[in-house]
């Protein structure tokens, strides 16, 4: 009955299809003309298909230009701070210049899009089948894109017009984002390998409030407590009311309590390796238990907003810039957000602190997935090697000879202008926001600039240093040369990041792949039990007990599977 | 007599020509628009591959809604969409009709017009913006509205917290957002009652209670009608929007919606299926309820909505 | 207050103003908020010091807003827009509602048509559909993407043909037995004697076409051509859809810097919610005012 009905629907909905088919296949049409066209442009200053022919002395060379040019295109997300000189766009920039002089590639935007939309955008590309010939995926559209035979295999061009550059850095990660791209032994998109150290968490204490309160640094977490206390009751901002809180910066996301439960050995979110070998979820390991009954204590003591549970990050940092706390955990970005502003109005002087640990083991922290994103090349596309060559390029005019030009990289009058955000595609050795620290460190050692081939070195060392002499004093550039001080400079946040690298105490999420089978269907239930449960106890509505029923209760619905499914991954990519 | 009736239906056709061809434009733009992508809908039934398209994408029959119906907690996530929606359709109606009511016993026309502007406004903020100061108002430390309570000698509430509370505070931020706007809708109606009816009824002696007993209330009862169906079809949006901006770990028990649910779903893995099969559905549900309420009031009082 | 009032009704009368002023002050509160915002220094607004009243006055971010070439730019998009959406629509509701407003004895299909309409807002192909069908008409990145989908709006259609139906048989009865066409009692009787309900509608037309937003965000392809709610929107985001990925790196953290700035917002939302507040009371005195009467005994 139900199938047959079925059926009567499906002619039914073939017929009105047929209506969108007859529309579908005229526009069809009319792209295969033009790539015809394009092709036939290509072919009459090359010899035929570019790509294929091998005898072709061009061919093969990772910054070979096309002749006549080629027109590819790409799809761009901006940045809400993206700025660019008079007269440019994201059409038409230095990079895109140089694309096309340079490599004779004409890269065009199909579209462009605010980054805080992108999801959305990106999503309707893809359901739509509407993709541009390059294109920028996250791991699981990467998997989508993948299980529907939508990208191009790039194994043999990145083999052939990688530059010797380009190979090492893409695989400077220790080989984490070349093993996530390859699928069946085929290379399926080239990783943009993110920056080691990214998500690293620190704590980060206001220096005049714990002078003020004749504070010690802290040294274990019992400090840690004793200033929370401190800072709650002891008035630190001198107004005679007791409005303070203790530990700040919490939402109700709980990313904002990672660097808290990273004290305790407990790393929700992400996968790490257990004593076995094995890869074990974040979410139910046992450091969480005392983390929680911890966070319940300093709940009933008052020491951490009452309200936190239902504020983001937004309204949770309002406290923050209301002086209203005085320590958070974030990440080394937080000197950009919120702390610049903060700084420019209160000129309150902040410390990232390394995490400590709760025992006697070291405290390590962690970083999310490895692998920031893929760039893919659309199946069926003439020129996959533009990709290459593109990548090639970006990591000349990094890693080249002629170093970092400044113009590929910072703009406008004062340098306020990210160039480098205009390229299509980039990727950076994940070293790099290490290395800028070490090489101010470095002049900061000399006593004057040392000379690094990394062009934020530079960038980043003058600018605090006028900010050190007092040129900046009240103008607008204060926040942002203090921001490069904190940031960059010796005790900033880079300089706790590169510890931890150097100390071996960065781990990054051993699960890079795509949702698995079971993820899909149970992870958004299992993250919101999660959520549901950790903050009820934080809160003191449920016994810290419920941990363990949770932890029960999360391997029974779902869990476990999903624990296999990630283990089966791991040792295939092994 | 064959041939009457042929001749009649001609000059029917014929005198109904204009009708029809007023209606052109529109039909063709809904077949433009709506009509042929309704053929998306497809997707509910498949496992459906963007790079396949609708025509190679398997057939999976109701998979995509045994899914749905079999993740855990789906029920607790439906009974508070049903719940939630409904309160706001009852209320959505009640508050708009009462304060066109009210507002037409304005005899000062400077506040009958400032006051209806004001109460539009709220509908231009968007709950991104709205969520923002709500969280400040209802605050238990430090809002307005919990500092209104103390005065009362009330303990402080914390009313984005409390999965008790939470399913009110939605309906009413909804119901205070949007009702300017249906009363608009109300006093429109309330201009086009005919004047010699409020006449008849002085003339009976009918005091300003009776009039809007016997006359106005009966004047606005088609449009009433037709806002309360056209309600009904949004049984099933508790008002995504909303819940997003609001809601937290301490009411999903209370505030989860089908919606928010699908959403999270998404987050994972983009599930077009699924969430066409849950768009489906919620059509269908909507469907029936209005349908039903339109095949009512034509049997009962053998009157068409619309 | 007449004079000849009773006791009740004069004190029915004071506390029904002073509910209805409180309801107002109430629904005032929000835009007062957004006012100081907009009014306000950031650090203020970071700080959560703003409430309604602006603290550090400047007028600093409706500098910067009125500076940003995209907010011009958005604004002249979405006055396209309105006026162009508005103008279509207002036709085709007026001229769909008409027909379907007749009772089944003077226009038999009246009913299937209506239904034929009203199916489309219960029902719809989804996001991705529609997409793929506006993009093969070839309406990408151009305004008929906005203005056109949108044009049947059955709501409206529905609300109008329930007033046209409320308006009294007999004198479409007689005008059409003096000979008038359908066009001409269409556009000589049954618009001018709605006036209110047109106004109503309208200004729904209007407010629906200046407050959408999505769909500029998925036809339109550059944020050029963004009508400016559009654009708003990719300001006035919430921080949490930006940080869903978790792993936020020193460039995320300066671009959320820049969305959490509450007073650059607070200033667009109102410099976006003016016009409407403009036209609002202008086509208010339409439906305030029941000028049914005249019209009919005329």
């Amino acid at each position: 009955m139900q199938h047959k009905s079925l059926k009567r629907y499906l002619i039914l909905a073939t017929a009105v299809m047929l209506l969108l088919t007859s529309a579908c296949s005229t526009t069809n049409n009319g792209a295969s003309g033009n790539k015809g066209k394009l092709e036939n442009t290509a072919n009459t200053g090359d010899s035929k298909g570019a790509a294929n022919s091998t005898d072709k002395p061009a061919d093969g060379v990772p910054l070979g230009k096309y002749e006549p040019a080629i027109e590819v295109t790409t799809v761009r997300s901006l940045p809400p701070s993206i700025k660019f000189e008079k007269g440019d766009s994201i059409d038409n920039n230095i990079w895109y210049r140089s694309y096309e002089e340079e490599l004779g590639i004409k890269l065009i935007n199909k579209w462009s899009v605010p980054q805080t939309q992108w999801q959305q955008k990106m999503n309707v590309t893809i359901a739509s089948g509407d993709i541009p010939d390059i294109l920028t995926v996250s791991a699981n559209e990467l998997k989508r894109l993948v299980d529907a035979d939508m990208v191009e295999d790039m194994t043999e061009v990145f083999e052939k017009y990688a530059s010797e550059k380009t190979k090492q850095v893409i695989s400077n990660d220790g080989g984490n984002g070349m093993k996530a791209s390859t699928f069946e032994g085929k290379l399926l998109a080239l990783p943009g390998v993110t920056f080691t150290g990214t998500g690293a968490q620190m704590l980060w204490i206001r220096q005049d409030w714990l002078k003020k309160l004749n504070l010690p640094e802290p040294k274990s977490m019992e400090d840690v407590y004793r200033i929370t206390e401190a800072f709650a009751s002891q008035d630190p901002d001198g107004n005679n009311q007791k409005d303070t809180i203790g530990l700040g910066g919490i939402h109700k996301d709980l990313n904002s309590l990672m660097g808290f439960f990273e004290s305790f050995h407990a790393y929700p979110g992400r996968w790490v390796k257990d004593d076995s070998g094995q890869l074990v979820y974040g979410d139910i390991q046992p450091g969480l238990k005392p983390a929680l009954q911890k966070l319940q204590d300093l709940f009933k003591e008052g020491l951490i907003d009452p309200e936190f549970a239902v504020k983001d990050q937004a309204k949770a940092y309002e406290l923050i810039a209301g002086n209203k706390t005085g320590m958070f955990y974030s990440g080394e970005g937080a000197v950009w957000w919120p702390l610049t502003d903060h700084y420019k109005k209160e000129k309150s002087d902040w410390k990232p602190y390394p995490l400590i640990s709760f025992d006697d083991q070291p405290a390590s922290t962690s970083g999310g997935i490895p692998v920031g994103n893929y760039y893919v090349v659309r199946k069926g596309f003439e020129h996959p090697e533009a990709l290459v060559k593109l990548l090639n390029f970006a990591v000349e005019k990094q890693y080249g000879p002629e170093g970092r030009l400044d113009a590929y990289w910072y703009g406008g009058e004062n340098k306020e202008i990210n160039v480098s955000a205009f390229a299509a595609v980039i990727i950076s050795d994940p070293l790099e926001l290490i290395n800028i620290h070490r090489g101010v460190q470095a002049s900061e050692d000399a006593g004057k600039y040392v000379d690094n081939p990394i062009a934020d070195v530079k960038h980043h060392y003058d600018l605090y240093q006028l900010w050190l002499s007092g040129k900046f004093k009240d103008s607008n550039e204060e926040g942002q040369a203090w921001s490069s001080y904190k940031w960059a400079g010796p005790g900033g946040g880079m300089n706790v990041v590169s510890d931890y690298v150097k100390e071996n105490k960065y781990l990054v999420d051993e699960y890079s792949g795509p949702s698995t089978p079971t993820m899909t269907a149970k992870k958004s239930t299992l993250d919101k039990m999660k959520l549901e449960v950790f903050t009820k106890i934080i809160m003191g509505q449920s016994n810290v007990n419920e941990f363990d029923k949770f932890v029960a209760d999360w391997k029974k619905f779902g869990g476990d599977a999903i624990t296999a499914e990630v283990n089966e991954w791991y040792k295939a990519k092994q | 007599m064959l041939q009457a009736a042929t001749v009649k239906r001609r000059r029917s056709w014929k005198k109904h020509l204009p009708l029809h061809l007023m209606l052109v434009p529109g039909i063709l733009l809904l077949i433009m628009f709506h009509y042929i992508p309704m053929a998306g809908i497809v997707i509910a039934f498949q496992n459906f591959i963007p790079a396949k398209g609708f025509f190679d994408s398997k057939w999976v029959g109701w998979n995509n809604f045994e899914f749905m119906l079999q993740m855990p907690g789906i029920g607790q996530v439906l009974w508070n969409t049903i719940f939630i929606a409904f309160l706001k359709i009852i209320f959505g109606q009640i508050a708009p009709i009462v304060t066109a009511l009210l507002l037409n016993e304005v005899r000062k026309s400077s506040i009958k017009r400032s006051v209806q502007t004001l109460i539009y406004l709220p509908h231009f903020l968007s709950w991104v913006i709205l969520g923002g100061i709500l969280i400040d108002i209802l605050s238990p430390s430090q809002g307005l509205l919990n500092e209104v309570i103390s005065w009362f000698g009330m303990e402080p509430l914390f009313f984005l917290g409390n999965d008790k509370l939470f399913p009110y505070v939605l309906v009413v931020t909804d119901v205070w957002k949007e009702f300017g706007f249906g009363t608009i809708v109300y006093l429109a109606a309330l201009t086009s009652i005919n004047p010699t009816l409020y006449e008849a009824a002085i003339m009976d002696g009918a005091g300003r209670w009776k009039q809007t007993i016997h006359v106005t209330l009966p004047g606005m009862l088609p449009i009433i009608v037709l806002l309360a169906t056209l309600g009904l079809g949004g049984v099933l949006n508790a008002g995504f929007d909303q819940v997003f901006n609001l809601y937290n770990p301490l009411v999903y028990r209370t505030g989860d919606i089908l919606d928010t649910f699908v959403y999270r779903l998404g987050l994972i893995d983009a599930q077009y299926a699924v969430a066409t099969a849950v768009g489906l559905f919620k059509s269908v549900v909507s469907l029936i309820f209005v349908g039903a309420s339109y095949w009512l009031a034509y049997r009962i009082a053998g009157y068409r909505i619309f | 207050m007449d004079i000849n009032d009773s006791l009740g009704r004069k004190v029915f009368l004071i506390c029904n103003n002073v509910f209805l002023i409180t309801l107002a002050v109430v629904c005032l509160l929000p835009l007062i908020n957004i006012l100081a915002l907009s009014f306000s220094s950031s650090s203020a607004a970071t700080a959560g010091a703003v409430k309604l009243w602006p603290v550090d006055f400047t007028l600093s971010s409706y500098k910067y807003a009125l500076s940003k070439p995209e907010f011009l730019q958005s604004l002249f998009v979405s006055i396209v827009r309105v006026v162009l959406g508005t103008i279509i629509s207002l036709l085709v509701v007026v001229i769909s509602a008409y027909p379907l407003s007749k009772e089944r004895t003077d226009f038999p299909m009246r009913t299937f048509y209506v239904w034929f309409f009203f199916v489309t807002i219960l029902f719809s192909g989804g996001l991705i559909p529609t997409y793929m069908v506006i993009r093969n008409y070839h309406m990408l990145d151009t305004i008929w993407a906005l203005v056109l989908p949108g044009a049947v709006a059955v709501f409206n259609i529905v609300l109008l043909l329930n007033f046209f139906r409320g308006t009294p048989k007999e004198i479409q009865e007689a005008a059409l037995v003096d000979g008038c066409t359908q066009w001409q009692l269409l556009w000589k009787m049954m618009v001018p004697i709605s006036i209110p309900a047109l106004a109503t509608i309208l200004l729904f037309t209007c407010v629906g076409q200046w407050n959408a937003w999505f769909d500029g965000l998925i036809y339109m392809n550059s944020p050029t051509n963004y009508p400016l709610q559009t654009y708003l929107q990719t300001l006035v985001v919430s921080t949490e859809l930006f940080t869903a990925g978790g792993n936020l790196t020193a460039e995320d953290m300066k671009a959320l810097a820049e969305v959490s700035d509450r007073t650059t917002k607070a200033s667009q939302i109102f410099l976006a919610a003016l016009p409407v507040l403009v036209l609002y009371p202008f086509l208010q005195k339409y439906f305030m005012k029941g000028i049914v009467l005249g019209s009919v005994k005329g």
